[in-house]
């Protein structure tokens, strides 16, 4: 049954992040302050219940299912908001007291820290994977744990504001389009989005993100820099011979004659042989199969119009 | 001189890699060393492996080098290799890993003296 799935799915984390040291005392949670009793009623009302749903499935009016759609999910955002304003005081107030090991061990953090990426996200990501084996006694451990936090919460703030515009948007939908079940579902979504696994996934994706761009960045380097040789037919290697063989034969007036017929930008330097054959060289650049081909011949009645003698 | 680098697709064959060395010596330019591209991280060159041809322009213009060849070699056959090339006359220009199909193998090149 959802509600009792997600009724379990919120306590265990709940309980796992205050562990026992909220009992009979108000909450404050930054923004949110919800009393022990308000979270309470909220339990039993919109996630225990099925009566709301119930009453979705039963009531005649699309304006009367929209508003229970609208306030079972505004209820539940409540309870995964006061959640959530609970992890995040914690993360900040009192990492010594926080378990991070059941909530982030779903994920290979290892694996996670072997990507590369951003020199800052890879040392920190491995610094919580490391904290999470051993002591986080060190003061460099302590450091990357301070880090940590800076990283992860504004990812898991980022992501709960993305998915909560969602909702909000989709709640203008009529119950057909978006109906309660996918709403409940989207608020476990958001339930997720607030947590140190997902902002942790999340980072991990930014940090693939950015390796691709540096990548990209680096082909783009590798080939402006450099000159790419693709292979050729033995024809083709054949041409390019016969045009090079005759460029031993021609005069240098012949050579700087096609340097300008050919319009030709070499940067082999002054000698006008050069020049033809470094340009040459430019003009065949990137081209294969049949275009090749088709250059190469091109050159080859350049070299008849200018007299070149052949072999 | 100062060589040029250049880079060869390091998913060819050894045929196509030699192919394309050959079409740009045919231009005038002689191999000086192939090696693998080693300067990018190792992940990406598993996904798109290049080598990298360094060449040197001959003069006068539109000199050509000699015949080149390439033989990929193993540890276990490597001496006999390259003592059976020199004894026909050829001189060992390089013996570097070079990517043949996505692999990382020893390839050495060979030119008639």
């Amino acid at each position: 049954m959802f509600a009792s799935r997600a009724c379990a799915l919120l306590l265990l984390f709940f309980i796992a992040v205050v562990q026992g040291g909220c009992s009979g005392r108000k909450q404050t949670f930054g923004k949110a302050v919800l009393s022990d009793g308000e979270i309470e009623r909220i339990r039993v009302e919109w996630i225990d219940s099925d009566t709301f749903q119930e009453e979705y499935r039963t009531v005649g009016s699309e304006g009367e299912r929209r508003e229970i759609r609208g306030t079972a999910v505004s209820q539940r955002m409540r309870f995964v908001d006061a959640h959530y304003a609970l992890l995040e005081d914690e993360l900040r107030r009192t990492r010594s007291t926080l378990d991070f090991t059941s909530d982030i061990t779903i994920i290979s953090l290892n694996a996670v820290g072997a990507l590369i990426g951003p020199a800052s996200t890879k040392a920190i990501l491995h610094a919580i994977s490391g904290g999470l084996v051993g002591a986080r006694a060190s003061a460099e451990k302590n450091f990357f744990f301070d880090q940590s936090t800076q990283v992860i919460i504004p990812k898991m703030q980022a992501l709960r504001a993305a998915k909560r515009a969602q909702i909000e948007m989709q709640l203008d939908l009529n119950t057909t389009t978006y109906p309660l079940a996918k709403a409940l579902g989207d608020v476990d979504q958001y339930f997720r989005a607030g947590s140190v696994t997902m902002a942790l996934i999340a980072l991990t994706n930014d940090a693939g993100a950015a390796v691709k761009q540096s990548e990209a960045e680096v082909d783009e380097i590798i080939q402006s820099r450099y000159d790419r040789v693709y292979a050729a037919s033995e024809t083709q290697i054949d041409l390019r011979s016969a045009l090079t063989n005759r460029v031993l034969l021609m005069s240098d007036a012949q050579a700087w004659s096609l340097v300008s017929m050919l319009e030709l930008a070499s940067t082999l330097g002054g000698d006008p042989k050069r020049n033809l054959l470094g340009g040459v060289n430019d003009l065949l650049q990137g081209k294969e199969g049949a275009a090749l081909e088709a250059e190469l011949e091109r050159i080859g009645r350049a070299f008849d119009v200018a007299g070149v003698p052949s072999e | 001189m100062t060589p040029f680098d250049t880079i060869i697709d390091g998913t060819y064959t050894l045929a196509e890699t030699s192919s394309a060395i050959r079409f740009k010596e045919a231009g005038g330019f002689q191999l000086t060393s192939l090696s693998a591209g080693m300067n990018r991280i190792t992940a990406q060159a598993a996904d798109s492996p290049m080598n990298y041809a360094s060449f040197i322009f001959l003069e006068p213009p539109g000199t050509q080098p000699k015949k080149l060849e390439l033989a990929e070699v193993k540890d276990s056959d490597a001496g006999k290799i390259i003592g059976d090339r020199i004894t026909a006359g050829w001189k060992l220009i390089s013996m570097n890993p070079v990517f043949v199909k996505g692999k990382e193998k020893m390839v050495a090149a060979f030119r008639k003296v």
